[in-house]
């Protein structure tokens, strides 16, 4: 990936050091000649010059930053200019001057929109971090320091302000009542700063002549070298993916995770100030000189199986295969702005249109025109792909059928991203944007919220969501990972109604599914890499769950900042922090397993376990297989796969299990197996086995329910207070205590025979087969 | 009349003229003239040729002049090469730079894919050994 450089003909005549966006084409321009520009970034000249007021040195400029159906929201005011003499002042987007507000002693050096729109945030000269109402009233002076405030950003969720305290930065909330947090950041004095909205990541540069990346909290993720010049600009791109960097003649594209795509050496003198279009594929940017430039990324490629596809300029994307080495460009009418490929199928979005592909024909594609030029995010499942606008979520058909618009509650499109937002075939997971700790699920065919389970609320902020893709609809299951990095597994559509939440690891950074088979692979914080190989065993047999994993540790080859990018049949995809993606494949014959078991071939898949007798993954294998067959309910399969884990209680259970002919029974003894109590409870009382449902509650102990069910179902005999008793008797002798359970109590007073022999013989019911 | 009363009058006869000048006069005269108009004549032949040399010199000075300034100028095209040439070696090393972190990725990538290639022909190599 780099970026290719233009230079216009005309610039200013003076010093220049603001820029902004106004819409997809329009690039506003301002400096020492009193003079706004506003340019056309396509043909990179200049559309409309305004004259400011000679006493008007603008020193930041910012616009508006609510976008919808692809122009900046109507909005009186449009875009704010910050000037030496303290004030600044808000301008309508005919740039014509509506408002000046006395803001600071001596110059404004940063401006800034909140994300929202609703405040604004300056920073001054003297030291000064003042917030103020969208019509100019000011609300709070945030903070006040000797040294001048260079450079602020809002958080992505606009409660708090991180700005620079000469080499120091400090995240300041809003409200009081929080701590600040405040920590030396660079040696030199930090001149910018930025805080992207969709991945939380802090970069800053200074006169150190470094960049740095930063997580929310201020932990350090990654630091360059020494560069020849201070950096004087850095800013992100609205997806977060990369983040530009300018210094003295220099422009660095990096990837998010600060390594260095490509460096740009233009003879421009110091750039001052950059800013990324919407769609995040073109960049303007002032200097010293007041000269401005516009750049566009190219050579952006994705790789899927044999496909490799590649932005060759803004209009012409190269598709090659790799299998037969074959070359095909594509070309273009409008500017590509997004593409993605996976699945088997490659999208393509441009100004106004979305083209559908299938790598096999790419000389007839779909085609969907789009109501609204900005895509914040394309995300694709087997069998469709969603597409998120500025104000709505639309999911297509990969014959470009449009099937649904998709709503729920806490839905902000600014804030879906690959992180929040995920699909599979049927459903859709997404995390709240007001409350991060709420998971809402969306039944993709009818577009409403899943009914048996419209929503989970997690303890702590979810931070990543992930679905599976494969097998089928109802062991759909969704992964997250909250803040505190540790990593959960549940079920969207659990028969059961108590959908439980399983918690299975921690320090974990980034997931992924396969997108063929059913293995999740997480990448923890110190460079290890986990693969489940069968995750549903968590709700199967969790014992089984840490069996069927295979592990690999990365820790020896510079494992900081390793990412996982990629997961496809059995292949990692890696980047190492310098950005080199490293290969990984794991044992393909977990993926065969899969194969076997979903086409219901138990004998082949057991055949292939015994064949990999010597093979490093047996245990791994075996233990899926287990977790498959217990699922499946084939009893058989799972003895063999229990006996080869050597797990023997399984295996007597199992036995025991397979002796017995009523299939309620058996069902409830595998839901028992599988530690589904409520399950297993539900099966004998829906045919009818009340006394097996209730002496399950007595051997867990559950005395409470144990008598409810006696209380409800007992109309004719007293035998199943009489086992209630017996086992309680047995509990208090065992346990040396004496009754204190109310209900009990009185349960002992109502029967006052007590005759040990009965329930002796009742336990003996053909229904269940032992009692210890 | 003789010679004489003529001559005493002042006048003087040759043979086709008279004259008032006495002949010797009369000779002088007639050579001062002639000498005179040479040296008028000489005198323009100088001019003539101080002329010349005046043009010649301006050309001279013209040509001289061009020179210089484009002495000048090539003197400064050959300072401005020399940052041009720092400029350019400065992009040709970041250029190299970039092509050699290309390289270094693309080296472990294929690191990556000779050990994946190795552990999977390790397997079909154990497999077919089973059978």
């Amino acid at each position: 990936m780099k970026f290719k450089i233009h230079f216009p003909v005309s610039s200013h005549s003076d010093f220049a050091s603001c820029v902004g966006w106004l819409s997809g084409e329009e690039v506003l321009t301002a400096g020492d000649d009193h003079k706004l520009l506003i340019w056309n970034a396509l043909n990179h000249e200049v559309i409309q010059t305004i004259n400011l007021p000679e006493d008007l040195f603008p020193t930041d400029l910012h616009v508006y930053p609510k976008w919808s159906h692809g122009t900046r929201q109507k909005s009186a005011e449009l875009f704010l200019i910050g000037s030496t003499d303290g004030r600044y002042h808000i301008f309508s987007r005919t740039g014509k001057l509506e408002k000046s507000v006395e803001a600071h002693k001596g110059a404004i050096l940063v401006i800034k929109w909140s994300h929202d729109g609703t405040a604004l945030a300056t920073g001054g000269e003297e030291g000064q971090v003042k917030i103020w109402s969208k019509s100019g009233m000011l609300r709070t002076t945030l903070t006040s320091h000797p040294t001048p405030v260079y450079s602020l950003a809002w958080s992505p969720s606009n409660d708090s302000i991180i700005y620079t305290i000469d080499s120091n930065l400090e995240i300041k909330p809003l409200s009081p009542k929080v701590k600040p947090i405040l920590w030396k950041a660079h040696d030199g004095a930090i001149l910018k700063v930025g805080w992207n909205q969709c991945n939380n990541t802090i970069i800053s540069g200074g006169e150190d002549c470094r960049y740095k990346v930063w997580d929310s909290s201020g932990r350090l993720l990654f630091i360059s070298g020494i560069n020849d010049y201070p950096i004087t600009s850095l800013t992100w791109t609205p997806n977060g993916s990369l983040f530009a960097v300018g210094s003295f003649n220099a422009l660095k594209l990096c990837d998010q995770h600060g390594w260095t795509y490509s460096l740009n050496k233009p003879a421009i003198q110091s750039i001052f100030n950059l800013c990324w279009s919407q769609d995040s594929t073109q960049i303007a940017g002032v200097t010293g000189n007041g000269s401005v430039i516009f750049a566009h990324v190219i050579d952006k490629s994705i790789d899927w199986a044999n496909y490799q596809v590649s932005c060759l300029s803004q209009k012409i994307l190269k598709f090659r295969d790799i299998l037969i080495n074959t070359d095909e460009e594509i070309e273009f009418r409008e500017n590509i702005t997004q593409f993605s490929l996976a699945h088997g199928y490659l999208i393509v979005i441009t100004t106004n249109q979305c083209l559908i592909y299938r790598p096999t024909n790419l000389n007839a594609p779909y085609t969907i025109d789009l109501k609204d030029s900005t895509v914040n995010c394309l995300l694709q499942s087997s069998t469709s792909f969603l597409l998120v606008d500025s104000t709505n979520v639309y999911l297509y058909s990969y014959d470009g059928r449009f099937l649904n618009n998709l709503k729920w509650i806490g839905m902000k499109t600014d804030f879906l991203n690959h992180r929040t937002i995920s699909i599979s075939p049927e459903t859709l997971a997404a995390i709240d944007a007001n409350d991060n700790k709420i998971i809402h699920f969306i039944d993709l065919p009818t577009g409403k919220p899943i009914n048996a389970n419209p929503m989970i609320k997690h303890k702590s902020e979810v931070m990543v969501v992930a679905l599976d893709s494969t097998g089928p609809p109802n062991e759909r299951k969704v992964a997250f990972i909250d803040k505190n990095c540790d990593l959960y597994l549940t079920l969207v559509r659990s028969r059961s109604v108590s959908s439980q939440i399983i918690k299975i690891s921690s320090m974990i950074k980034w997931i992924l599914w396969c997108d063929t088979a059913n293995m999740l692979a997480a990448l923890g914080e110190n460079g290890r890499i986990t693969c489940w190989l069968y995750p549903q065993v968590g709700f199967v047999d969790r014992d089984l769950f840490s069996l069927a994993v295979i592990e690999k540790d990365w820790s020896d080859n510079a494992s900081r900042n390793l990412q996982l990018t990629d997961f496809h049949n059995n292949q990692l995809t890696l980047r190492l922090s310098d950005g080199s993606p490293v290969q990984y494949s794991i044992s393909s014959f977990p993926r065969i397993l899969h194969g076997y078991v979903s086409n219901g071939k138990w004998n082949e898949a057991l055949q292939l376990c015994r064949y990999l007798k010597s093979s490093p993954d047996y245990l791994p294998l075996w233990a899926s297989l287990a977790g498959m067959a217990l699922n499946g309910h084939n009893l058989e399969i799972a003895e063999y796969a229990y006996s080869a884990i050597e797990k023997v209680d399984k295996v007597l259970y199992i036995q025991r299990i397979q002796k017995l002919v009523d299939s309620a029974a058996r069902n409830a003894e595998i839901a028992l197996l599988c530690g589904n109590i409520q399950e297993a409870e539900n099966i004998l009382i829906a045919s009818k086995f009340i006394l097996r449902a209730i002496l399950i509650n007595l051997e867990v102990y559950n005395w409470d329910r144990a008598c409810d069910l006696r209380n409800k179902y007992d109309h004719k005999e007293r035998i199943y207070g009489n086992v209630i008793l017996f086992y309680r008797q047995r509990y208090l002798e065992r346990f040396d205590k004496t009754e204190d359970n109310k209900r009990l109590k009185k349960l002992a007073n109502e029967i006052e025979s007590r005759n040990w022999e009965q329930p002796a013989a009742s336990v003996m019911a053909p229904s269940r087969p032992s009692v210890d | 009349m003789s010679d004489y009363n003529l001559s005493r009058l002042g006048l003087y006869f040759d043979k086709d003229s008279i004259h008032i000048f006495d002949p010797s006069s009369n000779q002088t005269t007639t050579e001062l003239i002639t000498e005179c108009s040479e040296f008028i004549q000489s005198t323009k032949e100088f001019k003539d040729i101080v002329d010349d040399f005046i043009l010649i010199v301006a050309n001279l000075k013209e040509k001289v002049e061009k020179e210089k300034i484009k002495a000048l100028g090539s003197r400064n095209a050959l300072e401005s090469i020399g940052i041009q040439k720092e400029l350019h070696r400065q992009q040709l090393v970041v250029l190299i730079n970039e092509k050699r972190q290309e390289l270094e990725r693309l080296n472990s990538l294929e690191q990556s894919l000779i050990r994946d290639e190795a552990e999977q022909k390790d397997l079909i190599e154990r497999l077919t050994n089973q059978r």
